[in-house]
Order: C-alpha cells, then structure tokens, then sequence
C-alpha cells in the first residue's frame, strides 16, 4: 500500500466513523440508560434521510434539510417513547418487537414513497469541492461530516461531564434504581436521551444520503454497524461510542480497500472476539 | 413521621410480609432487627416503592401523605431518603458527583445538608473528593450512599443493614455519625442485623420473623428478653 492510499483509507475510515457517531452515540445512550435495543434506529436514520430529501425536492437548500430531518425525527422519537415505549417499560422482549415492528412499518412506506432505487442527496454547495491532503486529493464534504463529528462529540462531552442532567445520565445508566430513590424522574430522563438519540439518527440519515445514498435496506445495514461500534464500545460510555465509531470506520475503509472479500469478515471478527473475551465492551463496564 | 399499617408484600407468588404495621415517631430512631431472609429488605423496597416486590395490601404513610402507587421519585420528594443495602453507590461518577446528583434543597425546618457539612460529618469523604467511587473501600461507599441520602434533605432516613461487611473499627465510627445524625432530628428507620448497633442507638426496636412482627419494645426490653434474642435473632444458641 502507498503511502497516498494509506492517507485516503484513513481520512474515509475517520470521515465513516464520524457518521456512525452520529448514528450510535444515541443508540448507545438508550441502550445503556433505558437497557432498549432500540432496532428501529436504523429506520431513524433512512426517515431521516428521506425527510431531507424531501425538503430538497421542495426547493430547500441541505441545511433546511438537516435541520428539518433533525426536528421531524426527533419528535418522532418522542412521540415513540412517551405513547409506546413506555407502556412496555420494563419488558425488554415487547420493547424489542415493538422497535422491530415500527422498523418494518417505516421501511414499507419508505419504500411505497420513495421507490427501491438508491438516491444520493447532492453536496451543499458550501462544501461542494476538494482539497489536497497529504497528496491526495479529497471532498471537502467528508472533511466537513468529520468536522461535525467532532463538533457533536464535544457537545455531547460537555454534556455528559459538566452539567448535572449528564451527571445524572451516568447515574442512571450504573443504577437506574438508587437514581428514582434518590428523588429523580428518570422517566423524563429517558425521554430526552431517546429524542435526542433520534434526532442525531435523523441528522446522520441526511449526511449519509450524500455519502452512502438512500435506499430500501441502508436502515437495516446501518444499524448492524451500529450495534458492532456498541459491542467494541460498551454500553452507555460515550468514549466507547467515540473509539468504536473510529475502530469501525477505519476497518470497514481498509477492509473494503484492501481485501474487499473478506471486508464484513474483517468487521464482525473484532466484534466476535470482543463478545467472547471482554463482553461489556473496550470501555464499558460489568454488569 | 412514618406509619405503616397491615403492609403485605409478595415476589410472585410467595408472600415476604404479612401484615406489617409499625411506626417512626419524628426524631426517633426505629431498628428493625430479624435473621437473613425475614423480610426486612422487602420492607424497605415497599416503603421506596421499588419493584419487586408488589405491594399486595396494607398503607404507608409519610407525613399524613399516603404512598400507595406513587413512583419511587416522588416518595423520595416527599422527604425519604433511602441508603440500600449493598450501598449501590454510583460508581463511575466521583464522590463530589455522586452528592451533587443527589442535591435537593427541601424546607422541613432542619439544617439543609451541603457539601460542606457533608465533610464535616464525613472528613475522610472530604479527603477523596475526586475519586470514582468505585474505587473507594466498603467503609467509604458506606459513608458516600449515606451523604447522598443527606443530600437530599431527608426526614426521613431509611437505612438498610448499613454495618453489612464493615470492621469492627469503621462500625464504631457508623455508630458514631448515626448518633450525631439522630441527634440532628432526622428521623431513622434503620435495618440492622448487628444487635449491639441496634440496641446502642434505637428508641424503638421492631423484630420480624417469616414476615412478621413478632416483639416491639425498647431496647432494654429486648435485651432483658432471652427468648426473644434467641429465637428471632440467633443470639447466644
């Protein structure tokens, strides 16, 4: 391998595991707060992204877009959370169902909507071009979704560590129990990490139809990458969905460069081994 | 302060309490005391509201508000403040985390709790401010879980078997804050298996066997009695 191929495989890995932050640092949030497998996530993400996409047919530039998929899925998830989820609290094989049963839903009306063939959403014009990094020549849009990363990942630090509604979602995510004893609704606290979780899923949809496009069965495939940066990660840690974001990234876009045939093998083998030797993930802890 | 009356409470099918009824006069200390499996846990999760157990029958009021289905967070707003068995502190968050989650100012006329009267009740919690507390000893997160009740400016304190798995020493010292804490008009309902602890700081001593009360008197009743301590308490066979 060049040292230019090494340079692009690397920027693509860091520029993929950006987008799954996105996606995964909600879906590790309720996983590790509220114990849901939440695998209508995925569909999050597609609506998401179709939600832009209609925006864009309507005229509106990629930022209304973002902003528009961002508020229409997380009030979706809202809605999910306080009318359905919460009268299964507590069961975790109806939640299952009930998230499996909603992602069947959306992607059939998806696919009656938007039809079966993949839809790449244009660049925002802001980022339309390329630039020159250590000899190669690369999308300033990737630089850009990997800018966002950051951005979000240190929002979502401050959170966590500075204010006292992260102070109490780390609580609740060692012992949910001594955190209503303790004279806290964790209901609300549930609801705000879920519609927050849904709103960066509907944010990463729209980025994604850019960069991976939209189609029948992405929402499927981009939770299975979800649920691997989870395991790698470990449940509720936000430096674990940061490092399994990036580990999953950086496989996938050398895997995919360099033995292409064996690319998921290359994916799900970490993801094996992980399971097998240190279950509760690289920064998660035992439960 | 607490009043309890006719309490039944199951897991499933198997009934834990039957018929419990007891009571936390203000500024008292009241010790329930009961061998391993008599249901004294059960008690307390009942009085939190935490599931399991279901509570099948029977009322629990605090301050003349009766508790029946009220989720666990507002019995805690109510004024209980609940020190686990086992601690259950939270231990990926530090010391200072830990009483800040749980910080509520509440106006029943005793003297609010802050971190600074924490540190003077607790001093060595003042020395591992910023640890996790997953790192500190048994003795510590025994301190920590109780500084996080105080947090919340409980009246009352609902402590359950807090000597579990300490040395003699760190019991002495337990002893010790619970005495300077009951002298501070905090009421306490305290679960204990360690007799000597219960009989030194109680007003009130209940003890309960298969779900039961099965004696209620003062200390130095319970002392005086023999059968009592033999039969419901493993003392002296």
């Amino acid at each position: 391998m060049s040292g230019r191929e090494f340079v692009l495989h690397t920027l693509n890995g860091f520029s993929l595991g950006a987008l799954l932050f996105l996606l995964s640092s909600g879906f590790q949030l309720i996983f590790g707060l509220m114990r849901i497998v939440n695998l209508a996530h995925g569909s999050f993400y597609l609506v998401g992204g179709y939600v832009g996409l209609t925006v864009l047919i309507a005229g509106g530039n990629f930022w209304m877009a973002l902003v528009a998929a961002a508020l229409a899925i997380g009030v979706t998830g809202l809605i999910v959370e306080r009318t359905l989820l919460r009268r299964l609290r507590g069961q975790p094989m109806p939640e299952v169902l009930l998230t499996v049963g909603l992602s069947l839903i959306a992607a059939d009306l998806s696919l009656a909507r938007w039809g079966g063939d993949p839809i790449l959403l244009p660049r925002p014009e802001l980022l339309r071009g390329t630039v020159e990094l250590g000899g190669v020549t690369y999308p300033v849009f990737r630089i850009g979704v990997f800018g966002l990363g950051l951005l979000v990942v240190g929002l979502m630090w401050l959170l966590h560590t500075r204010t006292r509604i992260g102070a109490i979602v780390r609580a609740g995510v060692d012992d949910r129990e001594m955190v209503a004893a303790l004279g806290i609704n964790v209901e609300a606290i549930f609801t705000g990490a879920f519609t927050l979780g849904a709103l960066l899923a509907g944010v990463a949809g729209v980025i994604g139809g850019v960069f991976l496009s939209l189609y029948p069965g992405a929402d499927g495939e981009i939770l299975l990458y979800g649920l691997v940066v989870v395991i790698l990660g470990g449940l509720g840690s936000l430096p674990g969905a940061v490092v399994g974001s990036l580990l999953v990234g950086l496989i996938d876009a050398f895997g995919r460069a360099m033995v292409p045939s064996l690319s998921y093998f290359l994916l799900f083998a970490p993801m094996a081994l992980i399971l097998i030797f240190r279950p509760h993930g690289l920064f998660g802890k035992p439960d | 302060m607490l009043r309890i009356h006719d309490l039944h409470s199951s897991y499933g099918l198997a009934e834990v309490l039957s018929g419990i009824s007891m009571e936390v006069p203000d500024g008292t200390l009241v010790a329930v005391m009961g061998r391993n499996g008599m249901g004294k846990t059960t008690l307390c999760r009942s009085i939190m509201g935490l599931a399991p157990p279901v509570v099948s029958g029977g009322e629990i009021e605090c301050n003349g508000t009766a508790l029946g289905g009220l989720p666990a967070y507002r019995r805690a707003q109510l004024g209980i403040g609940y020190v686990p068995q086992g601690r259950h502190v939270f231990t990926s968050l530090n010391v200072v985390e830990n009483l800040t989650v749980a910080a509520r100012s509440e106006e029943n006329g005793n003297e609010p709790w802050d971190l600074d009267r924490v540190w003077e009740l607790f001093p060595r919690l003042a020395e591992r401010k910023t640890h996790r507390a997953g790192q500190l000893s048994g003795g510590e997160q025994q301190m920590l879980a109780i500084a996080r009740a105080l947090m919340t400016n409980p009246g009352l304190l609902v402590m359950d078997e807090p000597s579990e798995g300490l040395a003699p020493v760190l019991v002495e010292t337990l002893a010790e804050r619970l005495h300077d804490l009951k002298s501070s008009a905090l009421s306490i309902l305290l679960v204990e298996q360690n007799l000597s602890l219960a009989l030194r700081l109680a007003d009130v001593v209940y003890v309960v066997e298969n779900g039961g009360i099965v004696f209620h008197g003062t200390p130095a009743e319970l002392d005086g009695s023999e059968e009592i301590k033999r039969r419901h308490l493993g003392v002296g066979v």
